[in-house]
């Protein structure tokens, strides 16, 4: 089948952005777990694992019109260098997505493509619903909770010796 | 935050280096004693500068080479190297 190419442009832009989101969650994952914070680091490589799936289903859909998938292609990367640092940097990195998909979403409406549609509004509800929503909660915990508090809970329980 | 990647560098040591007369792109990678690399700073670099946006290719358009990407999957090392 052929596609569009403004969507098929789009949906490339797109998986840019969602290669580059994994690309941030795996850097910043790895940092937290060399840092103890244990809970942060399994949670975000679960986030990571989701960016990569999103990224499956732009590949496949790219590939089903037709088009080429940018597979190299990553924006810049925003490494913070502590933990909130790091989380807020999730934060702008996953609302810019949804700015990204909204528009996506806009043209394929526009262009009739309703099957993409449909796979990037799926896209948005994982993005606002789970990533967003998430990283939210985890800067008003420290805000409310305190850093050192809030870093407590994310840390590794002590091991005992063997 | 980091800005540079793959030399590792931070937001507050460009306003450090701002402060200590550092007022270019230029002058700002030659406090540092790098060179840029992938180039993917750059923008970011002049905002906190306070400069207008390069006209360099965008950072987010989607069309980097081959080469910014091998540059990006150095990045991890790098970092490790700054800290």
């Amino acid at each position: 089948m052929h596609g569009n190419i403004k969507v098929i442009d789009e949906l490339n832009r797109l998986l840019t952005q969602e290669l580059t989101s994994s690309d941030q969650y795996f850097t910043h994952s790895q940092m937290y777990l060399n840092w103890g914070f244990h809970q942060l680091f399994e949670r975000l490589d679960h986030e990571r694992v989701e960016e990569l799936k999103h990224a499956e289903r732009l590949i496949q859909r790219i590939l089903f019109l037709g088009g080429t998938p940018n597979i190299g292609a990553r924006a810049a990367l925003k490494i913070g260098k502590d933990v909130p640092e790091g989380l807020k940097s999730d934060l702008d990195s996953e609302l810019s997505v949804a700015v990204g998909l909204k528009k996506a979403i806009a043209l394929c409406e526009t262009e009739q493509d309703y099957e993409s549609r449909r796979i990037l509004t799926e896209l948005l509800k994982d993005t606002e619903e789970d990533h967003i929503h998430w990283l939210e909660v985890q800067l008003r915990l420290i805000a409310q909770a305190g850093l050192h508090n809030y870093l407590q809970s994310a840390s590794s329980p002590i091991q005992k010796a063997k | 935050m980091y800005v540079c990647i793959c030399h590792g560098f931070t937001d507050r040591e460009i306003q450090e280096a701002k402060l200590s007369g550092a007022n270019s792109q230029t002058k700002i990678f030659d406090h540092f004693g790098v060179a840029p690399k992938c180039g993917k700073c750059i923008n970011a670099v002049d905002e906190i500068l306070g400069a207008p946006k390069a006209l360099t290719r965008s950072c987010h358009d989607g069309k980097a080479t081959d080469q910014t990407s091998d540059a990006l999957a150095d990045s991890p090392g790098h970092l490790k190297k700054s800290s």
